[in-house]
């Protein structure tokens, strides 16, 4: 009540002196609805931060989730008030405030980013994989690899060593036994979607390892391109090959597929030649 | 922006998947505008200034971002199942829409059905678009969508099923709570309506043709 009439007061001191009508939340019930928004904002984070000590994985995505959820709601403001400002828009005057209301709104981000920030490990495992290959040298011995493994078994073990580590959670479509002798380079078209992930590396070879995330990205990166590689390096070594009728050690399985999803040994000199 | 969500399976790329958000970011962005001046109309303090032709106006962007969110989201999935490059059709694979059938694919379907056709039908009509209750309705829909359309981005690269956790809840209350907070609070320090801006007088005699 003093506040509806104070924001009265307010009013007509302004109509007297700038003769401006005054449009504000003052006196509504949304006058307070920062405070109920920021209330329920810090119970919603105290308990996830509870949620953080407790699963902290789980946390991460969660969060990742929400917050990009709520920050497309602030561009999406931004990018209304970037259009009717390019066409001089008349109609949006009235309402363009209330998008600028949100677009300011943004400014809550950077301080809503610190805990992504704090989780960067969970979410992006290979972000710090400035470790034994960094950098470009780690692509270019992904390369490597996989042509390796496809140009015969017996080269098939030399990554096996380093990344023997089990893709775990994330590997999406399963990852595929890369670089295991017995099961060619279709692995990975036999394994898409399958919920069995295989290890990446000889079986023996390393199996047990260590979970550094690098190297379970780097198994799951390489496992889920390996067919594109082998497809490309198929095409570059293609003289010096067996022809593609010739039996290659691959799974059986896979020349009795009818169409497996990744190139296949009947598919590939055709898509080299025409292609 | 868009590399935080597409970067949690670091072998996979889109080259739309940035667009693919922006067309999100429309549809949630008109979606809040367009209620959130619907409740501060209700409320008074913006009772003669927006009236229905706004809304018409606002309405139609949303609807036609709409349309384009879904022509976006089309066009990556036509261009990735058309090409089956394994490795691009992991997104999908991961989500229930390939070959491995899981929990992810209802979430996938729904999707369509929930986030274009529907809404597609609710507020195709000239009547649906000046009927504020309807508008408010399509609203609200498209922003509980908007929020499952993004878990789906995101989820998938955690779980092989559909888990929902009590976590997803609170963090969407926090980092909702938190940003509505500071709309809020700017809100209440600055006037409703650009007072000095030259091109009020054209937005309040407003109607359409």
């Amino acid at each position: 009540m003093s506040e509806k009439s104070s924001s009265d007061k307010e009013l007509k001191k302004k109509k007297s002196g700038k003769k401006d009508v005054v449009y504000t939340i003052e006196g509504t019930p949304w006058a307070n609805a920062w405070k109920i928004a920021g209330g329920v904002g810090g119970l919603g984070l105290a308990l996830s931060m509870v949620g953080l000590s407790m699963d902290a994985k789980r946390f991460a995505f969660s969060y990742l989730f929400a917050f990009v959820a709520f920050l497309l709601v602030g561009l999406g403001s931004v990018f209304f008030i970037l259009i009717n400002r390019l066409t001089s828009a008349g109609w949006s005057v009235t309402v363009r405030r209330v998008a600028e209301f949100c677009a300011a709104g943004l400014v809550a981000f950077p301080v809503l980013f610190v805990p992504i920030l704090l989780s960067l490990g969970h979410l992006f495992p290979w972000w710090n994989a400035a470790g034994e290959h960094g950098g470009e040298h780690a692509a270019v011995a992904l390369v490597a690899e996989a042509h390796a493994s496809d140009l015969g078994p017996k080269n098939a073990h030399a990554g096996g060593q380093e990344h023997a580590a089990p893709p775990s959670h994330g590997a999406p479509a399963a990852a595929a036994p890369h670089g295991a002798p017995a099961a060619g380079p279709h692995g990975a078209a036999d394994a898409h979607g399958a919920p069995a992930a295989a290890a990446h590396g000889a079986p023996g070879a390393h199996a047990g390892g260590h979970d550094d995330p690098h190297h379970v990205a780097h198994a799951a990166i390489l496992s889920a391109k390996s067919p594109f590689f082998q497809a490309s390096a198929s095409c570059a070594s293609r003289p010096v090959r067996t022809p593609p009728g010739t039996p290659r050690t691959q799974s059986p399985r896979r020349a009795s597929r009818p169409s497996p999803p990744g190139p296949s040994a009947s598919r590939s000199p055709s898509r080299c030649s025409t292609g | 922006m868009f590399d935080w969500v597409m970067s949690l399976d670091p072998a996979w790329f889109s080259t739309i998947f940035g667009v693919y958000l922006f067309a999100c970011s429309t549809v949630a962005g008109f979606a809040v505008l367009i209620f959130l001046t619907m409740s501060l109309r209700d409320a008074g303090p913006l009772k003669d200034v927006v009236n229905v032709e706004h809304f018409h106006d606002m309405g139609k962007l949303l609807f036609g971002f709409n349309g384009f969110w879904a022509y976006i989201g089309f066009s990556q999935y036509m261009l990735i199942w058309y090409a089956g490059l394994p490795e691009e059709t992991t997104f999908y694979h991961a989500r229930g829409l390939g070959p491995a059938e899981g929990s992810w694919r209802l979430v996938s379907v729904g999707l369509m059905a929930a986030h274009f056709i529907i809404p597609f039908f609710m507020l195709i009509s000239r009547h649906a678009k000046r009927n504020l209750g309807m508008l408010k309705f399509g609203t609200v829909w498209l922003f509980v969508v908007h929020i499952v359309d993004i878990y789906w981005f995101v989820l998938p690269n955690l779980t092989k099923e559909v888990s929902p956790h009590w976590l997803d809840v609170t963090c969407l209350l926090g980092v909702g709570g938190a940003y509505f907070a500071t709309v809020f609070y700017f809100m209440g320090k600055h006037q409703l309506i650009p007072v000095g801006d030259p091109r009020l007088k054209r937005a309040l005699a407003f109607e359409q043709a």
